[in-house]
């Protein structure tokens, strides 16, 4: 594919936050890029800033996270996703699984409340939160195109506010967001190439 | 994909702002944000916004006084407190004030996502509410036809029962009673309606050309017949032929009328042809052709041969408790036409439509609410803007000579008749020309 002249692809990015351990990511990166077209890469580690952890709540501010992504987005990057394994929360919500800027380059996810209540005594739990983690970036991901949430609860866009919905939902988009995410990257490859320099 | 609600969410910290919105987007609502209660409250008057959250505390206008506001503008609009304070003080206040509900910051998103469902759900059975009942009041409109008196439901129900059927249909009541508009009506709900209604008006058309019309002729078929002309009938081919005023028509055109009923076919003036022509025929008339029959001006085959179904339309003075619908309908009508903004009517001018008698029907209704439309700016239709309060007023001065009675009573009978000078010379029983003479004579003009 042509960009502007220079033969470039739009690519996605999954940049792993603080101490995050980037070769969980290689298990769903492959499943990430069979849903969109773009090839996926692995960023190097991020520090957060300072000024983004809340030492009251003992979270961190991902609307301060995703102004830092967008900043060191690297020039090819069509999205760029966030992953923490910290716990994250925006002004309004008391946390949040993840945040994505709606229509805009950049999205965050945490596993920090993905893996749930640990009951040590118990075996331990299934779905492994890598499989969460694959259905929040690839939720966060519909929101950066413009995908809303849908009320096919087996659609990956499905609102979930906790894990059992999270666990219920598939990672894949239903027929009719599949379509209009179709619809959606096309726009947005459209605009991507505007503003590309030649 | 159409928004679920719209949403303006009110608060000072422009970060709350767009995290709240973000997600509200993301959740398929419209949102949009504004950080102070001057703008919410400018945001409300523009636009219509379906729920509010509202930050309790804000710098200048607090929450309260907001909301104390907002409820003043839009009622309807559903608004959700939120607060970082937790305080049940403040939560009853809130409600006490018209909030719908009290969220505490920072927010569960469970529960909000709930509580918006919730009120999303309930305000589409509102909606929905609404709309039934609305489609229960519209039953006193028929197509555009007004009346919820008695005697337009039965004939609103005669005409569901008979517009699907192919029987001619025959319309009898006053002038002006919207005899027209019931025919129409019929078509309308007809499976004919894809294809033509033509109406004929028979009283306005000469004998001769009334011929010409209905059946078209063949090129030279008489004087000036330079090319072969369609008639009314084969225009119809395939829907409705509208009679209006069919006891005017002259015995001779009855008997080829009659023909064609009875033989759906014709022969255009000058041919030799017959066209087959599939019409189904509404005739309307305001005189009473029984009587006709018995003077021998109408033929009783073809009266019966029309009368398949009878539709009776009642004189406004039977049906007065339509009479303020009528007035809401046409001030709605002649709003949007003149541009004016009339909604209601003093009420010595309502009681003066009650008591008049409407000679000229719903017609003379539309004209009088017309023309109070038309002269004044309203809001309100007035006694004075009334003719009827005008003609008391000049009854006062009797005229004096027998050719000002003559001119007073030529004037009103051309009112009674809406100008029509055909029909107030046989009401005269006059012929036209020498209507026309006393009309310029008088040098009376149509208001």
């Amino acid at each position: 594919m042509k960009w502007g002249g220079n033969v470039l692809h739009p690519t996605i990015y999954l940049i792993p936050l603080g101490d995050f351990d980037a070769s969980h990511l290689t298990i769903i990166v492959e499943n990430i890029e069979t849903q969109f077209v773009f090839p996926l890469k692995i960023g190097s580690n991020l520090a957060a800033p300072s000024c983004a952890v809340d030492p009251v709540r003992n979270q961190v501010n991902s609307n301060i996270i995703l102004k830092q992504l967008n900043e060191v987005a690297p020039s090819d990057a069509l999205k760029v996703v966030g992953i923490a394994g910290f716990d994250l929360f925006n002004p309004i919500f008391s946390f949040v699984f993840g945040e994505a800027q709606f229509e805009g380059k950049c999205a965050v996810v945490s596993t920090y409340r993905l893996h749930g209540e640990r009951d040590e005594k118990k075996p331990r739990r299934y779905p492994p939160v890598i499989l969460r983690l694959e259905k929040e970036v690839v939720h966060e991901l519909g929101h950066t195109f413009g995908l809303r949430h849908c009320s096919d609860r087996s659609c990956v866009m499905h609102f979930s506010p906790g894990l059992e919905s999270v666990d219920r939902k598939s990672p894949f988009y239903c027929p009719v967001c599949q379509e209009l995410l179709c619809w959606l990257v096309a726009r947005e490859l459209g605009r991507h190439q505007a503003l590309r320099p030649t | 994909m159409q928004e679920k609600a719209r949403i303006l969410v009110v608060d000072d910290e422009p970060m709350v702002c767009i995290a709240l919105t973000n997600w509200l987007k993301e959740e398929n609502y419209l949102a949009r944000a504004v950080h102070d209660g001057a703008s919410a409250l400018e945001a409300l008057r523009e636009e219509k916004w379906d729920i509010v959250l509202l930050d309790y505390k804000m710098p200048g206008m607090d929450g309260l006084e907001v909301l104390a506001r907002m409820k003043e503008l839009a009622s309807q609009t559903v608004i959700i407190m939120m607060t970082a304070y937790a305080s049940i003080g403040n939560s009853v206040r809130a409600m006490k004030e018209g909030a719908y509900d009290y969220i505490v910051k920072p927010l569960d998103m469970d529960e909000l996502a709930m509580m918006l469902r919730n009120i999303v759900e309930r305000q589409e059975l509102v909606t929905e509410n609404l709309l039934l009942r609305k489609q229960l009041a519209e039953r006193h409109v028929y197509e555009n036809i007004v009346g919820r008196s008695e005697a337009m439901q039965r004939v609103f129900e005669l005409i569901g029962t008979v517009a699907d059927t192919s029987a001619t249909v025959l319309i009898t009541g006053e002038t002006g009673t919207g005899k027209e508009l019931v025919a129409r009506a019929i078509h309308g709900n007809s499976s004919r309606r894809y294809n033509p209604f033509i109406a004929v008006s028979c009283g306005a058309l000469p004998e001769s050309l009334l011929e010409s019309e209905l059946f078209g002729y063949e090129k030279g078929a008489f004087t000036g017949a330079n090319r072969t002309k369609m008639g009314r009938f084969e225009l119809a081919h395939g829907g409705t032929l509208f009679l209006d005023e069919i006891g005017e028509i002259s015995l001779v055109t009855q008997v080829k009328l009659l023909r064609v009923l009875q033989e759906r076919c014709f022969c255009r003036l000058g041919g030799t042809v017959p066209t087959e022509v599939d019409v189904r025929l509404i005739a309307a008339t305001n005189r009473d052709l029984l009587r006709e029959i018995e003077a021998g001006n109408f033929r009783s085959d073809l009266y019966y041969r029309l009368n398949v179904v009878n539709i009776q339309l009642p004189p406004l003075r039977e049906r007065k408790e339509d009479i303020p619908l009528l007035v809401e309908c046409f001030m709605e009508k002649f709003n949007v036409e003149f541009n004016k903004r009339f909604d209601r009517i003093e009420k010595k001018a309502l009681e003066a439509m009650m008591e008049y008698r409407w000679p000229g029907n719903v017609r003379e209704l539309e004209n009088v609410i017309e023309r109070a439309i038309v002269i004044d700016q309203g809001p309100e239709i007035k006694a004075s803007h009334l003719p009827m309060f005008r003609s008391e007023a000049l009854s006062t001065e009797e005229p004096e000579s027998l050719e000002d009675v003559e001119m007073h009573h030529i004037r009103k009978m051309l009112e009674r008749h809406q100008w029509n000078v055909a029909r107030t010379a046989k009401a005269l029983n006059i012929d036209r020309t020498t209507l026309h003479k006393k009309i310029n004579k008088f040098g009376l003009e149509r208001p």
